[in-house]
């Protein structure tokens, strides 16, 4: 089930490659045909995930090929309350980011092509269960990212934002691998593998030396933290994005930069929690200048984009508080929130690409009385904004209020006055934020320029729609992300607090 | 499924009803006026009809709860939708689908020539599913999650006519400000369960009887940081700036929202929480300078403050709807002094006859506007009376019982608050009589001014009474 996930926008690559170049409807029937059949799969998994068989270490719908043997690597996936949802989501924004692809019309050929690998890609990493696959997958999503910014890119900044965010993803990736390969090398030679489950379970039996911990730790938290656009490795983000194409802003902010974020709760979380006690003080400090610091330059931005990337990093924070506060209600509200951002970002950057395509512009000073022109556009900007600053009903409320009642209880110093600044940030600057964006946008007076300026018609309101619904679904019913989630963070929670009994282990050894 | 439905599961209803409306509405109807309307008005005189029956039902009871539905659960963070039926939510359903069926009614007269009349219907039934939540509600994370919702309904509707600049900065400006006070509401919603390891009324409740001592040392904290959402909802100073620029929304909605309920939803959630305020109160070290007061003492002057800095402003106003914006600032005022001075009992008294008077007066004001073709100040209008007799009589009589005359409610409940607070404090008492001279000062000056001596404009003098679905005549 879920190879068949991966497979499909694979073999839309494929297909795609041995296509004429001048074939532009099949390159667009075949991604979208492919990230609907993942989407469907997705769907019957994600609903079918109670009734599954549990198979090793609790994973379920487990598939594993061997592929070096010799080097202990194996094609493993596999997903528990964690990763589902969060493949779940791929799929949607997956889906949602072919069908906004309408508005490329240069060299569509090699756009479907980096468009398909990277969603593979991304859906790759999130299943693999396997060290290696997980890094390369993420590879095969990151590289497409850069090469997309680079030639569909917009904006007189296009160069110096891929530049930037090559350097600066590279470098996160790089760090990370480092500190992976001394994961790895941490097992004893006879006993080395790459499978994710197998490691956890020979960690959870022989801890590792406390002080090999505090130092490979913060290699994956910054490593990890780069790609996830952690203060003040963050600059990347609204750049990148305010240049890249919607399809690939959608499928990065949405999607891969949870990598980083999945990557810190799957492994350096379990594997090292003596390395996590010391440093989550410091991710927790860190996540403030997420929560705060970016959403006081999102204030300030006249650019809608810019605007959107910087609460997208601001909305990081969330998450960072969530896993820094290491008990099942913060890590649990991480998850949420990483879903609920994934589904949220993704649809305000289809949003605003859709008004640039009629506007020529994403300056909101030049804006001004637009929801009279677009009732369907504007309505679903309007619900995306007040999404984003937290209202319930959408996703991201219940993912926002579990990481304040979680990070409340956690252990570090002050947490109490950590949550008065979140609660700040997501309350008051959020909505200050968000606000100042739909009065610029769409309320006022219509200047007559927007005359031409057209709303989505049906079939191109399909990928608002579908993101909307899946917000407001989880808004309304968390337990059905909630449930799911709870025992798979309270097993990688009760390995994470088990540090005080790992370090004395270690010293008696 | 069924086969477990007692009566009081019938309460669901009121709230699902304009819920349904909202998303029918939203979702299929909205370009069509009369199929909107007719909508939203079933659903509020279903659930006004539902409510009178759940009111008849269950009036000698003391606390009924319909079955729950288990929410959110993840360690102890465990959050129920799920309804309360007591005489306070009770009393209130009936404040609220009340007056709200009769604004309904009076909106589709008001807002027909009006080319967005289904996004206007849709938004006034969220805003009814909204504050039917914070009144059913049971617990503190199911209030807040309404509230919120009454936030953002109130922001579209106080922005429907967005194309005015001044509209579009009013409802921005709102919805902030009472962000303001939601960040110290939802933190001492976390406060509390922190302590209490639960957000339900019934359980918290109970936890602090058994626990006098710790909850003593939060007790204050908590209570002013929940107060803080008051503070935001019911516009009490300094928070209270947005509401006077809220009258940029359609009269309508300024008589059913920013007069009758959504602004009187801090009162009610005061008088709700008021079993937090019990403990005796100490003050952590580094407020150490508050020691004596007690956080209703708080409450109590930032009300008293309230009433009469608004009453103030009032006397200097001229545009009919700001006067009674800061008319309702003040009452408010006075029913938040009234929790404070720990009469709760009052402030309920005073909330229901005024959300009844005060938006008899916005209607009879909206009748005014209408008629004089959006004119609002009232030095341009004069010698209404002939013209508009019943629109007159009734903002008079409106009139008479907001300034406190027997034998009309107002009298009633405002006496009871005098009473209340002349057996707590002296200095209160002798502020709030003289807003209560205040009071009757602007409002004789409003009436005089509009409906008596000559025309003063030419849309005064081509002025006629409003159609009869505005004045049921």
């Amino acid at each position: 089930m879920l190879t068949s996930i991966i497979l499909l926008p694979f073999l839309a690559a494929l297909v795609i490659l041995f296509t004429p170049r001048n074939y532009r409807v099949v390159f667009r029937g075949v991604a979208l045909l492919a990230t609907l059949g993942s989407l469907l799969v997705a769907t019957k998994m994600f609903l079918g995930y109670e009734a599954a068989e549990a198979g090793v270490g609790g994973y379920k719908f487990i598939e594993k090929a061997a592929w070096v043997p010799s080097l202990g690597i194996n094609y493993f996936v596999g997903v528990d309350g964690i990763n589902v949802g969060l493949i779940f989501m791929g799929a949607i924004v997956a889906f949602a980011a072919a069908c906004v692809s309408w508005e490329i019309k240069t060299n569509e050929k090699l756009y479907y092509l980096l468009l398909m690998v990277m969603t593979g890609g991304i859906l790759g990493a999130f299943a693999s269960l396997d060290l290696f696959f997980f890094y390369a997958f993420h590879e095969f999503a990151l590289i497409p990212t850069f090469i997309m910014i680079g030639l569909w890119g917009r904006g007189e900044n296009k160069n110096y934002a891929t530049f930037n965010i090559t350097l600066y993803l590279s470098a996160g990736a790089l760090i990370a691998l480092v500190g992976l390969i001394g994961l790895y090398l941490q097992v004893p030679a006879a006993q080395r593998t790459f499978d994710i489950v197998a490691l956890t379970d020979y960690f959870r039996a022989n801890p590792m030396a406390a002080n090999v911990q505090h130092f490979i730790f913060p290699l994956l938290m910054f490593g990890f933290g780069i790609l996830v656009s952690l203060w003040p490795f963050h600059t990347w983000a609204p750049l990148g994005y305010g240049a890249a194409p919607t399809a690939t802003a959608m499928l990065h902010a949405g999607v891969l930069k949870k990598f980083g974020l999945y990557g810190l709760i799957r492994i350096a979380l379990p594997l090292m929690p003596e390395g996590a006690k010391d440093w989550l003080n410091v991710l927790a400090l860190l996540c403030l200048g997420n929560i705060l610091y970016c959403g006081w330059v999102a204030m300030r931005q006249r650019d809608l984009n810019q605007l959107i990337g910087n609460s997208s990093v601001a909305h990081m924070g969330f998450v960072f508080l969530g896993i820094a506060s290491l008990n099942l209600i913060g890590v649990t509200g991480a998850v949420v929130v990483m879903i609920a951002h994934g589904l949220l970002a993704a649809l305000t950057f289809a949003l605003s690409g859709y008004i640039r395509t009629q506007t020529n512009t994403l300056n909101m000073d030049e804006m001004g009385g637009l929801l009279r022109k677009l009732p369907f556009i504007g309505a679903a900007l309007v619900m995306a904004m007040m999404a984003g600053c937290g209202l319930p009903g959408f996703a991201n409320f219940v993912g926002e209020l579990s990481v304040m009642f979680g990070a409340w209880k956690a252990s570090f110093g002050h947490a109490k006055w950590f949550v008065v600044a979140a609660a700040w940030g997501g309350l008051v600057i959020g909505a200050i934020y968000m606000l100042r964006a739909v009065r610029s946008v769409l309320h006022g007076e219509l200047s007559d320029k927007w005359n031409s300026v057209e709303d989505a018609v049906l079939w191109r309101k399909t990928p608002f729609v579908l993101l909307l619904a899946a917000l407001l679904a989880f808004g309304f019913w968390p337990r059905l992300l909630t449930d799911k989630i709870k025992p798979s963070a309270e097993a990688i929670v009760k390995m994470a607090t088990s540090g005080k009994a790992v370090a004395l282990e270690s010293v008696k050894r | 499924m069924f086969e477990n439905l007692q009566p009081e599961d019938l309460a669901w209803l009121i709230l699902l009803l304009p819920l349904l409306s909202a998303a029918a509405i939203g979702l299929f109807t909205h370009r069509s006026h009369r199929l909107s309307a007719q909508i939203s008005i079933t659903a509020v005189v279903l659930s006004f009809v539902v409510s009178c029956g759940m009111f008849v039902m269950f009036k000698g009871a003391k606390l009924v709860l319909p079955t729950p539905l288990n929410w959110l659960n993840i360690g102890d963070l465990k959050v129920e939708i799920g309804l309360r039926l007591d005489p306070l939510s009770l009393l209130m359903l009936l404040v609220v689908t009340g007056v709200g069926t009769m604004i309904h009614i009076y909106s589709y007269g008001y807002m027909k020539e009006d080319r967005c009349m289904g996004r206007y219907f849709g938004s006034l039934s969220l805003f009814m599913f909204s504050m039917l939540g914070i009144v059913l509600s049971n617990n503190l994370v199911m209030t807040f999650i309404f509230w919120e919702l009454v936030g953002v309904s109130s922001y579209l509707l106080i922005g429907f006519w967005y194309e005015k600049p001044s509209a579009a900065d009013a409802c921005k400006k709102a919805f902030i400000t009472n962000r303001l006070g939601d960040f110290g509401f939802i933190l001492g919603i976390i406060l509390v369960w922190s302590m209490a390891k639960s957000v339900n009324f019934e359980v918290v409740q109970a936890w602090i009887n058994s626990h006098p001592t710790e909850w003593g040392g939060v007790a204050a904290i908590a209570g002013l940081l929940i107060f803080c959402g008051a503070m935001g909802k019911s516009a009490q100073f300094p928070l209270h700036v947005w509401l006077p620029d809220a009258m940029e929304g359609p009269t309508p909605v300024s008589a059913l929202i920013h007069a009758a309920t959504m602004v009187a939803a801090g009162v009610y959630m005061l008088c709700r929480v008021f079993f937090l305020f019990g403990a005796h109160t100490v003050w952590p070290d580094f407020l150490g300078f508050l020691n004596g007061w007690s956080a209703l003492d708080i409450i109590a002057w930032i009300g008293g403050f309230t009433a009469l800095i608004a009453a103030l402003m009032a006397v200097q106003q001229n545009d009919i709807k700001r006067i009674l914006a800061y008319s309702t600032l003040s009452q408010l005022g006075y029913m938040v002094m009234a929790v404070g001075l720990t009469g709760p009992v009052a402030s309920m008294y005073h909330l229901t006859t005024h959300a009844f008077f005060k938006a008899l007066l916005f209607l009879g004001a909206g009748s005014v506007i209408y008629a004089c073709h959006h004119e609002q100040d009232i030095w341009h209008m004069g010698g209404l009376k002939k013209k508009m007799p019943v629109t007159f009589w009734t903002f008079l009589l409106g009139t008479l019982a907001l300034c406190g005359v027997p034998p009309l409610s107002g009298f009633y409940s405002k006496d009871e608050i005098l009473a209340t607070a002349s057996h707590h404090s002296v200095f209160l008492f002798i502020l709030a009589s003289l807003v209560a001279l205040l009071t009757t000062f602007y409002m004789s000056r409003l009436v005089l001014v509009a409906f008596f001596g000559s025309t003063r404009s030419e849309h005064a003098d081509h002025a006629h009474e409003s159609p009869k679905v505005m004045t049921g005549r």
